[in-house]
């Protein structure tokens, strides 16, 4: 059910032939089977296709991932993971479905984070300074 | 409520002469004639709606196709409070008639007649406006958004749209309204066709800035299928709106 509603009326496209590089804002609902470097960023839903291998931070409200990501994964609803579903990176989420196969390399917060709460954070991440360990 | 209509050059072919008649009375019945203004190798069409726009006309109906359309358009979208109306005539590069609801032939007058007015947004080339469609082949560089590049493994039929449909099923984008789409199709080679393009693998991003660039030689650009220009261009939405006469069963 859910795979079927983020397949349909996906605005934005990104294609096995395609690759983005930089800070991927949308207001609708992304699917991408292509590369992406950068950040992703979407107030709608996001579908990760298995060819696609994203090695960005990902914020959205609903996301289904079948492809490879290395980053962080910030989910304000429902986050997806399907049996060939690879996550190098700490993953939050509200809800959490993983299907038998998935690779999770990283921590899981399950906290019901809001839209305006990842604006705020996302916020201070910029405005502070980063320190190297 | 003073109508200026504008004929295309292909229309003085004899084939549309019977049309026209008809055409002429029909607006008269209908209480929306107006003058007439003819395309030809000597009127440009910035000559002719400047003209029609000093004698007071505040309706400016392009008759003809796509492309008339889009020359209408451009000329009309530096007048304030002119609206643009279109009676599509003959079968060629016809795709924004069905857009808009305006049936093909002497029923777009009655559409005219009914003045549905919407206010649709025109696409910007670096200085120069375009209404339809831009597209490039080849392996450009594109940054939209000022954000974010995409970057082409292969050569690709680019399509950047405001008012058009790309899918074979005719099905239309969020068009006309603000955003531009970008549909990215991979071109393969195959059979005797050099490009054979991939609808399946095909991207699409709703922009409101592109800049398109290409490292090796320009790329040529088609703009409303009627003008080349050349890589490098910067592609936005203008700040200025079309007024446009549709029909009921618009699309968009």
């Amino acid at each position: 059910m859910f795979k079927a509603d983020i397949n349909s009326g996906a605005e934005t496209l990104i294609g096995p032939s395609v690759h983005v590089k930089g800070d991927f804002k949308s207001q609708g609902n992304v699917q991408i089977e292509g590369q992406v470097t950068g950040t992703i960023q979407t107030s709608g839903n996001l579908r990760i296709g298995e060819q696609a291998k994203i090695n960005a931070n990902i914020n959205a409200a609903n996301a289904f991932v079948a492809g490879v990501i290395k980053g962080n994964v910030l989910v304000t609803e429902r986050l997806e993971l399907s049996a060939k579903a690879k996550i190098d990176g700490d993953i939050n989420t509200k809800i959490l479905v993983i299907a038998e196969g998935a690779q999770l390399n990283g921590r899981c917060q399950m906290s019901g984070i809001s839209i305006a709460e990842v604006t705020a954070k996302n916020k201070k991440d910029k405005a502070l300074p980063t320190a190297e360990v | 409520m003073p109508y200026f209509y504008l004929y295309d050059s292909y229309l003085q072919d004899r084939s549309f002469a019977s049309v026209l008649i008809k055409l002429e009375t029909t607006l008269t019945d209908l209480g929306i004639q107006g003058r007439v203004g003819r395309l030809t190798l000597l009127k440009s069409v910035n000559d002719l709606v400047d003209g029609a726009v000093r004698d007071g006309a505040d309706t400016i109906v392009a008759v003809g196709n796509d492309i008339t359309l889009s020359q209408v358009a451009q000329a009309v979208i530096k007048h304030n409070k002119i609206t643009v109306g279109f009676i599509p005539l003959g079968t060629q590069n016809q795709t924004i008639a069905p857009l808009l609801g305006i049936p093909l032939g002497i029923l777009a007058c009655h559409v005219l007649s009914s003045r549905i007015v919407e206010e649709l947004s025109v696409g910007k080339i670096n200085n120069q406006y375009w209404l339809q469609s831009i597209t490039i082949e080849g392996s450009p560089l594109l940054e939209c958004e000022r954000s974010y590049e995409v970057n082409l493994e292969s050569p690709h039929s680019i399509k950047i749209c405001n008012l058009d449909s790309w899918k074979e099923n005719k099905e239309s984008l969020p068009q006309g309204k603000g955003q531009l789409v970008a549909v990215l199709t991979p071109a393969r080679g195959g059979g005797f066709k050099f490009f054979k393009q991939s609808q399946t693998n095909a991207s699409s991003l709703p922009i409101r800035e592109l800049k398109l660039s290409s490292t090796d030689d320009e790329l040529p650009l088609i703009v409303d299928n009627y003008r080349t220009l050349k890589t490098p261009a910067v592609i936005t939405v203008a700040t200025q709106k079309l007024r446009l006469i549709v029909g009921k069963k618009r699309l968009i």
